[in-house]
């Protein structure tokens, strides 16, 4: 044995090296810290339960304060002609811009719960947990699917052909760019997505979760949009038939007042609740009642509301109040306090409406008026007086205005129907419309980053 | 108690492996104690050699060991030692020439040369302490003492105007509120460009903890009452700030707190004043019959019909004028009363003192007032171990009001000045009246209920033992420990509360900022030439902030108040925290004072980083040459003083990212029900893993002169400097179709470059009458080098900045002017398509100043004393989001207020105005140039006048002096808002700057006070 080893120096010389050791390894130790308000995306989707949590987190998003939330819903009414703002605003003056928040958060919004719908995709197969059945995964497959297609259909409806996206994204570059399909092929993505979603989800009743009804739902707007008219009224069909689930509820207001939630009349709403707040409700009220009263009803809106012969019990969805002699009016759809308002997306009222329009398109004009007065007799109203499939395409748009006063349809109806020009100048005689104004702007920073075409005339 | 228990456990058990290893063999070399020997006893003391006057604190050292003593009051001294007769005292004294004396035998008296020179003068650098003259980095000293009692956001707002270079605006009139400073222009733009603030070697978090709605950001270091500032001290360049390493890139800002001296009989100083404040100008409103004129016009022009009409609101010429402004304004009252006390015996050095402060905003329900009491106690163990504390513990109640609010609500502006000012305020029965969408006013002045108090500490403890002479040890264990506590009640007279029908919250954020340093310091001086320092430390720190917030909603009535009694009960949750752990060392080398050397390296490892980036290192290396001490020019006596100096190094920046921001991460609070209505737990994405973020860096480059003439009775300091940064952190646009809108990484490079020119005059020096000047001017130029692609702040996109472009750009149609034939505003038709699109929006200027600075002026004329201070800044620009706002041509009719410069519309043919013809096509863009107007100023920043009572005979008191303060009393500007330093400040961006949106002014204030030395 060699004594050297043991000398003062080379003790001095181990001491050291493993002095520096721990120091390094403590230093290490201390300086890895691991957040506790949020978990590493790999740990996101591995069981049941986070696959739950996940689809919880895509319907959430759809309620998004951008999206069903407010923003994407404003997009629908503001510019209709009918929304007169109190604040600075350029929406409700058809004055679109690329550059507007009112644009580029609803996108976002729209985009980032696609995302969460391509992971739950992605994962939900590889997922192994034996407590996860093949129904239940198959259930939130269906519904990621469906929501994807309903996120992909907003898209459309508003900017046109968009990009598509299928992958979940992880690395921001990863992917490169995407270009924007067409229209068609968008519209097409979502009928094959409601396809598949209605093969995987069940034949239940859930007014505020996907099922094989909503689906139906869907289908037989985006017929609509597309002009397929027998599709769009086997599908509205098929959905009306389901008369033990859905219904015109009366009195009109029976569906939205007294705090009511998921009523029959109900196909698909977005839930909110006292920790998810309803931006709209406090934009939307009355300083009276605690809104902070952004925007109003126009006069012309305001009288055929307000006139027995027009509006009938859709009168409640106006508010009203005094103050130094004049009278104010706002809308009353979203009313709660906490404002746990749904957000309505498809309701029983629109499959009629649907169905009546595609049976006008067909010169079923029976068909049509039936369908029509439906809707304005629940509304208290009396039969329609149209008669010729003009009158009745113009009624069921006019119906379809009041019906939907405060939900994401107006300004689509009159985009989808080539009416916009004629339709706001009646009401903004100092606005002068354009066709290039029935597709929403691609938000700015979507041209320039993501290499988009912008559309025409912005 | 957890948190403070939990971190003396971290720190002393990281402590133990780290460092201890490494000092521990050292540190048992100092463990043996002998007892001295007594071989002489000098008695003696320090006079002015040409008054006789006893010098009262003077440094006494043996040259060659490390005894030294201070004189008394008297400037008596007693050396008891184990040296024998004789040996040589080193004499250092403030002002005075150091002297170098031999004692052969006891009595002795020393007579001192005074030394104009100040290169004598002690400067706080990082980790220890430099004669100026010795100084080879850019380091500005302020003695904040006169202007002290100025109700300020915080103290560093005092150094406005005071320090070439450092860029400053309290500007929001909101006491307790933040201060915007930039060192050398900005770095970054998504990390934090505020300089690292260290208070007696702590280090504090300058990050306002204000987590409801951060309406208007708080500063924690208005917690510290400036009556407790010694000095403060600027460290600019690369040789001063990168023994700072990764914190020290936008400069370091160092407080010396006053500390007892040994040997000092105690003294007693108080301090009060009471003052007024009151908003410089108002905005000014159309009046009813305006607003209606000018509402018709517009619907004439745009063919509408009327509505204002007989039996409508009643015609034009009929409507009233109400005043809001008259409402939300008030005088504000300000009182301080400090006391404190300061002495010291042989071995132990104390300064204590209470301190009490009242500030009320000029704007009703804001008002900040602060209480607080300070230790600081030193205290000899032995002669060569010495233990000390420093300790402030503050309280702070911030009564808020929000000047924006969420939406309208809550909103003090916007209920006072957007409100068009023909609506009444109450109606017949005096019931207070809305309109638009925001509160009323009278409601929100009188029912607001929003406060936050925060409870300090910020304190350390230390222990220093001269291990050999020359050889210092030394370990700080630090800590800011802030309880920020906010509550909030909106009762149902307000729209917040009428919404929820009675709104709470209470956020409890607790902040944990400890710090552990070592260092050992070895100074010497080989062959009387050679002078060699070095300095080795390491740094440890742990940074913990918890927030629960707690919210309730539907109350039974106005009366119960508490989130217990709500119906609708909810409650959040947030953990941040982060570690860093340093090694740093700093090498000195000068020849005969002469040529002067310095090399500084820190070695930062982050808890914010992955493991492959965690570390990051920053050198720096700095020299000096006094010319003056080279033979050629010792003969000459006009210069006195000619030192040129250069750095270049390189300091870090992870400030104000997130502590997990390189992580992919998921977060939970997303839930949704299954059915029915119950919320059950969800989970979204929330953020994209960027692996490779790392340190952002910023090299500068510092050239300065010193010149000082005539015994630096005028005295030059000029810098140039450079700084680049690389790699900075930026969160990155991506397109949203991706599903995130961003992520951080580093990518962006932003040079700042710029010029500092200070001089200090000693003007007059008689007995009965000294006048003194001190000048300052700084040029900075920001630009960004790289940016991969624009990024846009504000809603309307108002920032945007790219790369070639300054920081606070505006992007913006270009206003050429109004057509005199039309009255239609031409805008640049930037890309000639022939059409006005956002494409022809574009990057019109920038909120830098050309330059800025200060002017100062000292004067004593027997017992009285002034101090006239100016500041300036030339060429910024100020987005003037009021205006833009009040100038919508009409076409908002009721909903808006419409501003009395809009009465300056185009009119007829011919007309020469910048305010275009109303109608909708003139007032649909709101982003026009036109209103990013020239701030540039010239301010009468403080106005003081003092009087010390001739009270020689007293026994009692010392020193009494009444002075008068008064600050803002004059500006001139041709900003049109009602301040061209006011801001807004929302917290969630840096980036938005040169924004005035619903700020009050800075006040016009005067106070009284009254100091008194006992």
């Amino acid at each position: 044995m060699n004594f050297r080893f043991f000398n003062y120096t080379t003790i001095k010389r181990y001491a050291y090296a493993i002095a520096v050791a721990m120091l390094l390894n403590a230093c290490d130790s201390f300086l890895e810290i691991d957040p506790k308000e949020a978990i590493a995306e790999e740990l996101a989707i591995v069981d049941k339960t986070s696959l739950n949590t996940a689809i919880r987190g895509a319907y959430r998003a759809l309620g998004a304060a951008d999206y069903y939330g407010e923003g994407y819903v404003n997009l629908g009414f503001v510019p209709s002609g009918d929304v007169i703002y109190n604040v600075a605003d350029n929406i409700s003056d058809l004055n679109f811009r690329s550059t507007d928040a009112a644009f580029i958060g609803p996108w976002a919004a729209i985009y980032n719960t696609i995302n969460i719908a391509n992971h739950i995709i992605e994962k939900a197969p590889a997922v192994t947990d034996l407590n996860l059945t093949d129904t239940e995964r198959n259930t939130i497959v269906g519904e990621a699917h469906f929501i994807r297609a309903l996120a992909y259909f907003d898209l459309a409806r508003g900017w046109g052909g968009v990009p598509i996206k299928l992958s979940a994204t992880n690395d921001p570059d990863g992917d490169g760019f995407t270009p924007r399909s067409t229209r068609d092929e968008v519209y097409d993505l979502v009928e094959s997505e409601l396809q598949l979603a209605e093969t995987l989800l069940p034949e239940t009743i859930n007014r505020i979760r996907a099922t094989k009804y909503t689906v139906w739902a869907l289908q037989a707007r985006l017929a609509l949009y597309r002009g397929q008219w027998p599709e769009a009224i086997s599908y509205s069909t098929k959905v009306i038939d389901q008369t033990g689930s859905y219904r015109l509820v009366t009195p009109f207001r029976a569906w939205f007042r007294d705090n009511a939630v998921q009523t029959q009349e109900s196909i698909f709403e977005v839930a909110f609740s006292a920790q998810n707040l309803n931006g709209m409700r406090t934009r939307m009220s009355l300083l009276a009642n605690g809104g902070e009263y952004r925007y109003r009803p126009g006069d012309p809106v305001v009288s055929k509301l307000r006139n027995p012969a027009t509006g009938g019990g859709r009168v409640a969805l106006l508010d009203s109040a005094q103050q130094s002699g004049a009278t104010q009016y706002a809308g009353a759809l979203y009313y709660r306090s906490p404002a746990t308002d749904p957000s309505y997306v498809l309701r029983i009222a629109e499959q009629y409406l649907i169905r009546a329009e595609a049976h006008a398109q067909r010169r079923e004009l029976a068909e049509a008026k039936a369908d029509l007065d439906q809707v304005r007799v629940r509304a208290g109203l009396t039969a329609s007086t149209a008669t010729t499939a003009e009158e009745l395409l113009d009624a069921i748009l006019e119906e379809n205005r009041l019906e939907f006063l405060w939900e994401a349809h107006r300004w689509f109806d009159l985009a989808r129907t080539g009416r916009l020009k004629e339709k706001i100048e009646e009401l903004k005689p100092n606005l002068t419309i354009q066709a290039y104004q029935q597709l929403f702007p691609i938000p700015v920073d979507e041209v320039t980053l993501g290499g988009l075409e912008q559309n025409p005339g912005y | 108690m957890y948190s403070i228990r939990y971190i003396l456990f971290r720190a002393i058990s990281i402590q133990a492996i780290c460092t201890l290893l490494l000092f521990g063999m050292s540190f048992s070399l100092t463990a043996q104690e002998t007892r001295p020997l007594i071989n002489s006893t000098l008695d003696g003391a320090v006079v002015d050699a040409a008054t006789k006057e006893p010098l009262a604190g003077a440094s006494l050292q043996i040259q060659g060991v490390t005894h030294s003593t201070k004189t008394n009051n008297q400037g008596k001294f007693q050396f008891i030692t184990g040296q024998r007769f004789p040996y040589t005292l080193v004499v250092t004294y403030v002002g005075y020439k150091t002297k170098e004396v031999v004692a052969s035998g006891s009595p002795i008296t020393i007579e001192l040369e005074p030394d104009a020179t100040g290169l004598d003068e002690v400067v706080v650098v990082g980790y220890g302490e430099q004669r100026k003259g010795n100084l080879v980095g850019s380091v500005a000293k302020v003695n904040p003492a006169t202007i002290k009692t100025i109700p300020e956001a915080s103290f560093d707002t005092q150094l406005q105007g005071n320090v070439a270079g450092v860029q400053i605006s309290g500007g929001t009139g909101i006491p307790g509120s933040n201060t915007f400073i930039r060192v050398r222009g900005a770095t970054s733009i998504n990390s934090s460009n505020d300089p690292l603030y260290i208070i007696d070697g702590i280090f504090v978090n300058s990050t306002s903890l204000q987590s409801i709605e951060a309406d208007r950001n708080t500063s924690p270091l208005a917690d510290l009452s400036p009556e407790d500032i010694e000095t403060i001290e600027v460290l600019k360049d690369a040789a001063a700030i990168s023994i700072y390493g990764s914190r020290g890139a936008n400069g370091v800002i160092i407080v010396s707190t006053k500390r007892g001296k040994f040997d000092q009989k105690p003294t007693i100083n108080v301090n009060t004043s009471q003052g007024l404040g009151w908003a410089p100008k108002k905005w000014d409103l159309t009046t009813g019959p305006e607003h209606a004129m000018l509402v018709e016009e517009y619907r004439a022009n745009e063919g509408l019909t009327p509505v204002f009409t007989a039996d409508t609101r009643g015609l034009p010429e009929d409507q009233p004028t109400y005043d809001r402004q008259a409402i939300l304004n008030q005088t504000a009252h300000y009182q301080n009363y400090g006391v404190s006390l300061n002495g010291g015996s042989q071995n132990t050095s104390y300064y204590l003192s209470v301190n009490h402060s009242e500030q009320e905003g000029i704007w009703k329900t804001m008002g900040f007032n602060r209480s607080g009491f300070k230790v600081n106690v030193d205290q000899k163990i032995t002669d060569r171990i010495r233990v000390g504390t420093t300790n402030t513990l503050s309280r702070s109640i911030r009564n808020i009001g929000r000047a924006v609010g969420s939406g309208g609500t809550g909103a003090l502006y916007q209920a006072t000045v957007d409100i068009p000012t023909y609506l009444p305020i109450f109606d017949g029965e005096g019931k207070p009246l809305r309109w638009v969408n925001f509160d009323n006013v009278y409601s929100l002045v009188t029912e607001t209920d929003n406060s936050a108090i925060s409870n300090h500490y910020i304190g350390n403890i230390y222990g220093e033992v001269d291990i050999l002479p020359m050889l210092r040890f030394k370990s700080t264990f630090s800590l800011d420990y802030n309880n920020y506590e906010e509550n909030e009640y909106w009762n149902t007279s307000l729209l917040r509360g009428l919404a929820n029908n009675g709104e709470a919250t209470r956020s409890y954020t607790t902040s944990n900022y400890w710090v552990n340093e070592q260092t050992l310091d070895y100074n010497t001086t080989i062959a009387d030439k050679h002078n060699v320092g070095i300095l080795v430390g390491n740094h440890i720190e742990g940074t913990l902030i918890t927030n629960t917030f707690a919210k309730g909603t539907n109350f039974p009535n106005n009366s119960y108040t508490l989130i217990s009694a709500a119906a609708n009960q909810t409650v959040d949750e947030s953990w941040r925290k982060n570690a860093l752990v340093s090694f740093f060392s700093r090498v000195q080398y000068n020849f005969e004072g002469k040529y002067l050397l310095e090399a500084t390296f820190r070695a930062d490892g982050s808890s914010k980083f992955s493991k492959k980036n965690r570390w990051g290192y920053f050198p720096a290396i700095g020299g000096a040459w006094r010319i003056s001490d080279e033979p050629f020019l010792a003969g000459n006596t006009a210069i006195s003083n000619l030192k040129l100096r250069m750095s270049y190094g390189i300091a870090g920046n992870q400030n104000g990212i997130g502590d997990f921001a390189y992580r992919g991460l998921w977060g939970a609070g997303q839930g949704y029900p299954d059915n029915g209505t119950a919320e059950l737990p969800g989970t979204a994405p929330l953020q994209l893993a960027n692996p490779d973020l790392r340190w952002e860096k910023t090299s500068q480059f510092n050239v300065g002169l010193d010149f000082g003439l005539w015994n630096n009775r005028l005295s030059i300091e000029a810098n140039y400097y450079r700084k680049y940064t690389t790699d900075a952190l930026l969160q990155i646009s991506v397109p949203n179709y991706i599903g995130f809108s961003s992520y951080l990484s580093n990518y962006g490079e932003i040079s700042n470059r710029g010029f500092e020119l200070s001089i200090n005059s000693q003007n007059i020096r008689k007995k009965d009458f000294t006048w003194s000047t001190s000048f300052n001017v700084a040029q900075n130029k920001n630009r960004i080098e790289v940016l991969p692609s624009p990024m846009s702040f504000e809603d309307r996109s108002f920032l945007r900045i790219e790369q070639g472009v300054a920081l606070y750009s505006y992007w913006l149609y270009n206003f050429q002017g109004v057509d005199r034939e039309t009255g239609d505003m031409i805008l640049e038709d930037v890309n000639g398509d022939g059409e006005i699109t956002p494409a022809d929006r574009k990057v019109v200027g920038d909120a830098w100043p050309k330059f800025f600075g200060g002017l100062t002026n000292n004067l004593t004329y027997k017992q009285f004393d002034f101090n006239v201070q100016f500041t300036f800044s030339y060429g910024n620009r100020l987005w003037n989001h009021n205006r833009m706002l009040g100038e919508q041509g009409g076409r908002l009719d009721a909903n808006r207020v419409i501003f009395a410069s809009q009465l300056d519309r185009w009119q007829e043919p011919g007309d020469i105005t910048d305010v275009p013809r109303l109608t909708l096509n003139n007032y649909s863009r709101q982003e026009v140039s036109r209103f990013f107007e020239d701030a540039s100023f010239l301010r009468l920043r403080t106005l003081t006048v003092g009087y010390t009572i001739p009270l020689k005979n007293s026994r009692v008191i010392d020193r009494l002096r009444l002075y008068v303060v008064g600050t803002n009393l004059w500006i001139t500007t041709p900003y049109t808002g009602a301040d061209p330093e006011t801001r807004i400040e929302r917290g969630e961006n840096q980036n938005i700057q040169g924004y005035d949106f619903a700020s009050p002014p800075t006040p016009r204030t005067v106070q009284f006070g009254v100091n008194l030395t006992l």
